[in-house]
């Protein structure tokens, strides 16, 4: 390759990285995603980055006053501490996304190989399922 | 030539990367709701949101329906023991607009008949206007000592500790919520709400 051909070649790099960076950056909210399955759960993955630093192990929901109580047991499977953000969205029985405020994300630290629980109650009765997203505390890193 | 023009592209590229990773956006945008938005050393809109879901999912967990009937709570005063200004106000608004989707608990705003503003006052003087005024429809009147009593009360405190260390501060919070039973004076139900920041 001629060394204008380099130069061609690590502008064009140097462009497509930073435009790769500026969309990844602008993105608010991508995250993994656990939703249904048939009968089990599984994890959307939306997140190549966070899908390699923590799993989910199980997820477990009751009813408390005929409102739905649910945990996420996730554990982080790497060697150092990872902060990620999570929120519960709530379904009806028919799978529509109840209208309520209290999908904040909520912050959780886990330490390298530690267990995590993830907790959340619905306000209204008519929770019957749930989505939980999850995504890395820092924007830079939501991808 | 060469070396300059890639140089210059590879400082853009590295400066578009630092300005697409900003928050807040420069430009004037919306944003969701949901976002945490800027943190500052104060009482954030997502310290709000934070304390009310956690407020709520540990009240309605706890306070449940008796025989049927859905208990009356009534709103205490919740004290800003912070710095800050803190609307405690809407923190219990927000904390009552979640609980009653639940339908396992009412709330009442009539507590003190001598309140002259704010709904309970309101509620008072609409009762004094329908029975005392003279103007209303006697089929249509609402009747006094029909006002429910209320079974709890909430009361709250919020606190703050900051420390410095550097050019970042250490911003902690803590609400603390309490609902009195009003017939025994015993505490029901009790929880706290801790969050810390670090802002730059």
């Amino acid at each position: 390759m001629t060394r204008n051909g380099n130069v061609w070649l690590l502008m064009c790099m140097a462009l497509l990285v930073g435009t790769a960076c500026l969309c990844g950056c602008r993105v608010l909210s991508s995250g993994t995603v656990v939703e249904k399955s048939g009968s089990a759960y599984r994890v959307t993955v939306n997140s190549l980055l966070l899908d390699n630093h923590i799993r989910v192990l199980e997820r477990s929901t009751r009813r408390t006053n005929g409102l739905l109580d649910a945990q996420v047991r996730a554990k982080n499977i790497t060697n150092k501490d990872v902060q990620f953000e999570y929120r519960y969205i709530w379904l009806d029985k028919d799978g529509i996304k109840l209208d309520s405020t209290q999908s904040v994300w909520k912050q959780l630290a886990l330490h390298a190989k530690e267990d995590g629980f993830l907790k959340g109650i619905a306000s209204d009765p008519a929770a019957v399922d749930f989505l939980m997203e999850v995504r890395f505390v820092h924007q830079a890193t939501r991808w | 030539m060469n070396k300059i023009a890639c140089a210059s592209l590879s400082l853009f590229a590295v400066l578009w990367v630092c300005g697409g990773c900003q928050t807040p956006p420069r430009s004037s945008a919306y944003a969701p709701p949901y976002e945490e938005g800027v943190a500052t050393r104060g009482f954030d809109i997502h310290d709000y949101d934070l304390t009310v879901e956690k407020m709520v999912g540990s009240m309605l967990s706890k306070v449940q329906p008796a025989g049927g009937k859905q208990p009356v709570v009534t709103f205490g005063p919740v004290v800003n023991r912070t710095n800050y200004r803190i609307e405690t106000h809407m923190l219990l608004e927000d904390i009552r607009v979640e609980a009653l989707k639940s339908g396992n608990v009412r709330f009442s705003a009539a507590t003190d008949y001598r309140k002259k503003g704010g709904e309970a006052g309101q509620i008072y003087k609409q009762l004094e206007f329908q029975n005392e005024s003279g103007h209303v429809e006697p089929a249509t009147v609402k009747q006094y000592g029909q006002i429910v009593g209320a079974d709890y009360i909430l009361f709250g405190n919020i606190y703050n500790v900051e420390r410095r260390q550097g050019g970042t501060t250490e911003a902690n919070y803590r609400a603390i919520l309490t609902m009195h039973e009003v017939a025994t004076g015993l505490v029901v139900w009790s929880d706290k709400m801790p969050i810390r920041k670090y802002v730059r």
